[in-house]
């Protein structure tokens, strides 16, 4: 098969008619010119495919007498036949196998031009191709996209004449004619394919968007559930005592649900044991709550309730109108909850705030919110509870553990008397085994103790008794006396200027002394002095001598002759031993 | 014999006796000193053996320790201890006496008067002999000692 896209030259076939005057060029030119205006109003209408081809085979077979024509469009995968003077068996097969006519015309290896550029194809050849209708004189192919093209087949003139060069023109124009026309269906095709998607997608959107305020909505209300939940719970978490938690929660159920009444009844396993609180127009509501009667109205509810009475930490939505009517004060919404040891209550909403809904119930949600806050309120409850329990236990503790304290000051303190007096009576034990043992032996202690007892007691004595003496002895602190030596004592004594006074006792004088001394002890002093040496002139030397280790003697006479007057009293340097060792005679 | 001499010898009774006597003497003897005691201080220096500053102390102290230790003696209480100074003391005495003695000092023994017989041999056996007693009474006295009684009672107390 040739090549459509080949520029069709003069056809082979048809031999150029030339009009010989020019009115007859004129007329035909004028019939062109009236086909191509009739085709471009026709196919100006048409927004299908199909029409058009069916548009465009009617007024091109016409102006030209054509017998037979088809047109094939494929637009990605669908393909459009339409076809005029075809027998229907022939269409039939087009619409199978018009997929491979066009992707002979148009292999896809091609690239697309920019402009859809119909290709003719005329000449005796075609008349026997076999992908082609018997007869067939002319093939036009276009292509508007890389995936819509369109091939077009005509058949013979009637009159059996071959196509003249103006009819060939005239072919070509309203081909491409057509081909715009191909082009601007194929882009009003895909724009409304695109507004048929966007359409579509808009739907979407606008059904997302629906369900996304739906959910906003939802999300909302959660928030606010979980809003109320969080702030019931910060004000229960606040709240240590019970009863005011129960107060609480009244007034936070009432402002979270839009109820202008409310109340919780909470008895416990004895009968004196019930908390009630109450907000609401009715005065009397609080009594009979707290009444026996009330007790046993909401305790008479959990054993109605038979197999679906809440357990411990548990509550549950009473539903019943007759049950909620039984209960001790109005309530169009009512719970039953239990707590652990025995502790059970009931709570009650009535006198909705927004009395337009005309419903005083709850719905789904606000019913789910209400059994949470139950929920909170109830594990709040409980641990103010077990605060309370364990404050008082602390408390309690806290006197034992004093109590204790007490006991274990007085048994330190007994302990400490105890060791002391054990101490003691060991200090005890051991002070008389010392003192036992000490008795059976000498001991230097007893023997310092008895020394020191003997010099306490001499030396208070003697300073006490007016017979005392000097402890340390006079010559020791007295002026010392002048002293001479024994040559010049003899000397002086020789020339009978001086006295020599022996002032040792009177045994140790008989017993030796120099010649001519007095012997004057001091004991003797008076008397011997009254007798031998009151006479003696105050000037005259007087020569004392005589002292041993334990006595001087000589000093002391020496001391009382000076208090009497004697005006040269000396002493004889070395005693009696310097008298002898100096060779001078002793009297024995 | 030598059985019944030794058990004379080591006779309680006997160191009974031995006790009061030299308790006695020594508070007897103390007696005298504590009253005179410029005449006792004389005595201490004629044996010329305390240097001259301290005998005027020791004439002071001695007889106050004597008179204690006779009336421990006397009265049972610490009689070992009083037993030993008193020992100690004669042991002094008779050094002291010995001394003089071989000194040819005409001096008095000073125990119980100022005026008394000059210091002989036989003072020296008399001071020796009281040493033996209180040597007795150190090593056999158990016969009414105070203390004891005392103390044997606290012990008893005590078991």
């Amino acid at each position: 098969m040739s090549d459509p896209r080949e520029k069709p030259d003069t056809p082979g076939f048809g031999a150029s008619v030339v009009p010989e005057d020019p009115q007859s060029v004129l007329d035909h030119q004028l019939f062109h010119l009236k086909a191509l205006y009739e085709a471009s109003s026709a196919l100006a209408v048409p927004v299908t495919p199909g029409d058009i081809l069916k548009t465009f085979l009617r007024v091109t077979m016409g102006p030209l007498g054509l017998a037979f024509g088809f047109g094939i469009v494929l637009h990605v995968d669908e393909l459009t036949v339409e076809s005029i003077g075809l027998e229907q068996l022939v269409v039939d097969q087009y619409r199978k196998t018009g997929f491979n006519l066009v992707h002979k015309f148009f292999p896809g290896d091609r690239p697309t031009p920019t402009r859809p550029e119909p290709a003719i194809l005329v000449g005796e050849h075609l008349r026997f191709d076999p992908n082609l209708p018997e007869g067939t004189s002319a093939v036009i192919g276009i292509s508007m996209s890389e995936e819509s093209h369109a091939v077009l087949g005509f058949g013979p003139k009637i009159s059996g004449e071959p196509y003249s060069t103006e009819e060939t023109e005239l072919l070509q124009s309203l081909v491409s004619i057509l081909a715009v026309t191909l082009k601007k269906s194929h882009a009003a095709g895909c724009i409304r394919d695109l507004n048929t998607a966007l359409k579509k997608k808009n739907e979407r959107i606008q059904q997302a968007l629906a369900e996304s305020e739906l959910a906003q909505e939802d999300l909302a209300r959660h928030a606010f559930e979980l809003q109320a939940l969080y702030e019931t719970t910060l004000e229960l978490t606040d709240i240590n005592a019970p009863e005011a938690m129960l107060d609480t929660f009244v007034l936070s159920l009432m402002g979270t649900l839009s109820y202008a009444s409310g109340w919780i009844g909470l008895y416990g396993p004895d009968r004196d044991h019930a908390e009630v609180a109450y907000r609401g127009p009715d005065p009397e509501a609080p009594a009979r709550l707290d009444s026996a009667k009330g007790r046993e109205a909401v305790l008479a509810q959990f054993v109605a309730l038979k197999d679906r009475m809440p357990q411990a930490n548990h509550s549950c939505l009473l539903e019943d109108d007759a049950s909620r009517a039984a209960l001790p004060a109005e309530a169009d919404v009512a719970v039953l909850f239990a707590l652990d040891h025995g502790w059970q209550g009931a709570i009650g909403l009535s006198a909705p705030l927004s009395p337009g809904t005309g419903e005083p119930r709850l719905d789904k949600e606000r019913k789910r919110l209400l059994l949470s806050l139950v929920g909170t309120f109830m594990v709040a409850l409980g641990n103010a509870r077990q605060l309370h329990m364990i404050r008082e236990m602390n408390t309690e503790l806290a006197a034992r553990n004093r109590e204790l304290q007490a006991t274990l000051d007085e048994l330190t303190s007994a302990k400490h008397e105890i060791d002391v007096q054990t101490e003691a009576k060991e200090r005890i034990v051991g002070l008389v085994h010392g003192e036992v043992d000490r008795v059976w032996r000498a001991s230097w202690r007893d023997v310092g103790l008895i020394l020191l007892a003997g010099l306490a007691l001499g030396f208070l004595f003697n300073f006490s008794s007016p017979e005392g003496i000097r402890i340390i002895p006079e010559s020791l602190t007295a002026p010392p006396t002048a002293t001479v030596d024994a040559l010049e004592a003899e000397r002086l004594t020789r020339t009978g200027k001086a006295v020599i006074i022996d002032a040792r006792p009177g045994d140790f004088f008989i017993i030796g002394h120099i010649p001519g001394a007095i012997n004057l002890p001091e004991e003797l002093f008076d008397f011997v002095y009254s007798m031998k040496l009151s006479e003696l002139e105050p000037d005259v030397p007087l020569l004392v001598y005589g002292r041993t280790i334990s006595r001087h003697y000589d000093a002391d006479v020496a001391r009382e002759l000076i208090l009497l007057g004697h005006e040269h009293v000396m002493l004889i340097d070395g005693g009696l031993s310097a008298w002898e060792d100096a060779g001078l005679e002793v009297a024995k | 014999m030598i059985e019944c001499l030794k058990k004379l010898l080591s006779n309680p009774w006997l160191a009974l006796g031995f006790r009061l006597y030299i308790g006695g003497l020594f508070i007897y003897a103390a007696m005298y000193k504590i009253n005179y005691a410029a005449e006792f201080s004389t005595t201490i220096a004629s044996y010329r053996l305390v240097p001259y500053w301290a005998v005027n102390g020791l004439a002071v102290f001695m007889p106050w320790t004597e008179i204690i230790c006779g009336a421990l003696l006397v009265l049972g209480v610490r009689v070992k201890s009083a037993a030993t100074i008193i020992i100690g003391l004669l042991s002094v005495f008779t050094v002291a006496i010995v001394v003089n003695i071989l000194r040819d000092a005409p001096i008095s023994c000073g125990c119980f008067h100022t005026l008394e017989d000059p210091i002989s041999w036989w003072t020296v056996l008399r001071d020796l002999s009281w040493i033996g007693m209180t040597l007795h009474i150190y090593h056999f006295d158990r016969l009414f000692q105070t203390d004891q009684l005392f103390l044997g009672k606290l012990r008893r107390i005590e078991s």
